[in-house]
């Protein structure tokens, strides 16, 4: 109710609603929020009732650490809503924190960077959260091309330029030109499945049961896509399985690289079905220009080397590739501020 | 060494760390490349890229290469086969192309229909159109007469009739509207006025339609007397007395050709039975004759808006009305007609218009 005048005391926002980290971006304030898409729920033991705890940043270092009564849980999962009602209530956390007024609940327009693989009803349920939270309008654009033009990529340009999008549950590569999506290509592979190649690894090899968190640091630290002459250790606990007790060991980077083969080939071959898709114009384009990396995949050591090597192009990351997506939405609000119809373009929904 | 020496080469080096600082981007990648004698063709074919963006890239020509984030794409992979810092490669560029890295604004291009807030304003414009069409339909709503439409109708119907000869033209003219009230008795008389031909007894007239609009055929009418210059019907308010001469005859020619000399023929719906409705119109009876000296088509309304004529009239007839004034009189030919309202002549002259030749107006006794 009254969504109308609370919108007059809101501020525009563009949402990177991630597996891994949520990003908000106010229109005319940039990246006011980066925290991670984690969700504390304490259960009250005698009536049942479950309430939030925390939410993003306070939330996530309680992951793994948790008594009986709290859990954390990751509302995303894949790029798309596992929880709705959490999502809802984490959406409506992080929207009321980037609005210092009390006075009345924000109801801002809201653009929200959905996966090109989506469903239209995972579409709908991203919507419908948002909507809950208190949004006045949701605008839903394609990750690559929030991604894209969040880059720095002329996307308007009747030139084609692939993006490939490495964010923390899916990996998403599309051909973009005229504002346009021409090809779109999306995998279940991502930050979360590079965690998890890395527990089964040590499980496997080390005999050793590690968390999350701890799999998450091993691949910041010295996770790398190519060889390299150059070889990075870092020292780990974690549960020995077979003594069950805990137990400290070495990883080196070429160990790491060894685990992470998998989702890396599932990513190439992403990359390579989209290079066979793309029509000879614009994969013209994009052997001129190459090929535009963002997404916190894209930290990852080496691995522009890594797809340079297997498809032959040239390979860009973008500056601050964390941030590409919130960042492109932002640019897509500030322009939907100006002409209403921009809505009609960027294959906004 | 002397000190002296020493201090010229620490000169030198920091000379030539300024001169490494403040050389371009070009400049500092062409030096590199010539350290490893590579031609700048060997460094294009090696990174895969176009031989134009290495000659770009080390003539400083950044503009050249598009958007910044492929500029340091390309930057990158080159610094990184020359063994140079890639950091550094870029820090060089951002320095040397200052707050130009911006990216442009976005630019959506819309389809023609929104390039101008004019065609916007179509809509507006319909809507308005549409209601002053509908304001004007609803102020003239009182005008409107549909038996012009009927009458066009009857015409065009009875003229391409009569253009085949095969049956005689309906000239009966006598109109009722579906928002009449349904007359008491309807009668349609119809007499043929031929002064030198007249009817036989034994002839059968074919029937008029009594009703312009209804399909059913009236009874044939036999006439039981000979025919007179005019015939009043008890019920009949009006008769219209034609006057154009019949080629008829004979009586195979009066049966069916020479009713084609009759041009309308009115009857008035009584209202009551008819000594009622004579007594009622007896007070303001007036009789009207028009006079045509070319073809003029006519309708004449009484002062209940009976129609009681309407029509086209043919040159050199005459017709005469009677009905209670006033009279609504309408015209297609003003010039042509000249009025007799109780034997008074009127003066038609003041009624033509100044465009055209239709005219409206009402007579009435005392009028000029």
């Amino acid at each position: 109710m009254f969504k109308w005048l609370r919108g007059k005391f809101s501020n525009d926002l563009s949402i990177d609603l991630g597996t891994a980290n949520t990003l908000i971006y106010v229109r005319g304030g940039g990246i006011v929020l980066n925290e991670p898409s984690v969700v504390a729920i304490n259960q009250d033991p005698v009536r049942g009732i479950r309430t939030i705890s925390a939410v993003g940043t306070d939330a996530k270092r309680m992951l793994g650490r948790t008594p009986n009564n709290l859990s954390t849980i990751r509302p995303m999962k894949d790029g798309v809503i596992a929880d709705f009602t959490v999502t809802e209530k984490m959406l409506q956390h992080f929207i009321r924190k980037v609005h210092s007024r009390k006075f009345l609940n924000p109801s801002p327009r809201v653009l929200i960077s959905v996966p090109c693989g989506s469903t239209q009803v995972e579409r709908r349920a991203i919507r419908e959260s948002a909507m809950g939270a208190g949004a006045r309008v949701v605008y839903l654009i394609p990750e690559p091309m929030a991604a894209a033009i969040g880059a720095g990529i002329p996307v308007e340009e009747a030139r084609g330029a692939m993006v490939l999008d490495i964010g923390g549950g899916t990996s998403e590569v599309a051909v973009i030109s005229l504002n346009g999506i021409v090809y779109a290509g999306a995998v279940r592979i991502g930050g979360d499945r590079f965690d998890e190649a890395i527990i089964n690894y040590v499980r496997r090899n080390f005999g050793v049961l590690i968390g999350e968190p701890t799999a998450e640091k091993i691949k910041h630290e010295i996770g790398s896509a190519y060889p390299s002459s150059e070889v990075r250790e870092i020292e780990i606990k974690g549960r020995n399985l077979a003594e069950g007790v805990p137990r400290s060991f070495t990883l080196n980077s070429n160990e790491i690289l060894e685990a992470l083969q998998e989702p890396l080939s599932g990513i190439i071959s992403a990359v390579k079905m989209a290079l066979e898709a793309t029509p000879p114009e614009l994969a013209a384009d994009v052997a001129e220009r190459g090929i535009v990396l963002t997404g916190g995949g894209a930290l990852m050591r080496d691995i522009d080397r890594l797809i340079t090597e297997e498809t032959g192009l040239n390979v860009v990351i973008a500056e601050d590739p964390l941030t590409c997506v919130a960042r492109g939405g932002g640019r897509v609000l500030e322009l939907i501020a100006k002409d209403e119809h921009a809505v009609e373009a960027f294959a906004i929904e | 060494m002397t000190p002296h020496e020493t201090t010229l080469d620490v000169n030198s080096t920091a000379k030539s760390m300024d001169a490494a600082d403040t050389e371009s981007l070009g400049a500092w990648l062409t030096r590199a490349r010539t350290r490893f004698n590579a031609e700048q063709r060997d460094i294009a074919h090696h990174l895969g890229l176009n031989p134009s963006i290495i000659a770009a890239l080390e003539s400083d020509d950044l503009s050249q290469l598009g958007p910044p984030v492929f500029v340091r794409g390309y930057l990158t992979r080159y610094a990184r086969l020359l063994g140079l810092p890639e950091q550094e490669a870029l820090e060089r560029y951002q320095r040397q192309m200052g707050t130009s890295q911006k990216p442009p604004p976005l630019q959506v291009t819309h389809p023609l229909r929104r390039q101008t807030r004019v065609r916007d304003l179509r809509g507006v414009f319909y809507l308005a159109l549409l209601v002053g069409i509908a304001w004007t339909a609803i102020q003239n709503l009182n005008n409107l007469d549909p038996s012009r439409l009927l009458t066009f109708w009857s015409d065009g119907r009875s003229d391409s009739v009569s253009r085949t000869g095969n049956q005689p033209a309906n000239t009966d003219s006598r109109t009722q509207y579906p928002f009449q009230a349904e007359p008491a008795t309807t009668t349609a008389s119809a007499s043929l006025a031929t002064k030198e031909a007249p009817l036989p007894q034994s002839s059968t007239m074919v029937p008029a339609s009594s009703n312009v609009g209804s399909p059913a055929p009236a009874a044939p009418m036999t006439p039981a007397s000979p025919p007179q210059p005019a015939t009043v019907s008890p019920t009949s308010g009006v008769v219209l007395t034609t006057n154009t001469p019949s080629a008829a005859g004979s009586p195979e020619s009066a049966a069916g050709p020479a009713i084609q000399g009759v041009v309308a023929i009115a009857t008035v719906p009584a209202t009551g039975t008819p000594t009622e409705a004579g007594g009622a119109s007896s007070a303001n009876e007036a009789k009207l004759l028009l006079e045509f000296s070319n073809d003029c088509w006519m309708e004449v309304k009484d002062a209940q808006g009976n129609v009681l004529a309407n029509g086209l009239m043919k040159a050199n007839s005459a017709h005469t009305i009677s009905g209670s004034a006033p009279f609504k009189v309408t015209l297609g030919n003003a010039p042509a007609a000249r009025i007799i309202l109780d034997d008074r002549l009127v003066n038609t002259d003041i009624y033509v218009p100044r465009r055209g030749t239709v005219s409206r107006f009402t007579l009435d006794r005392g009028q000029p």
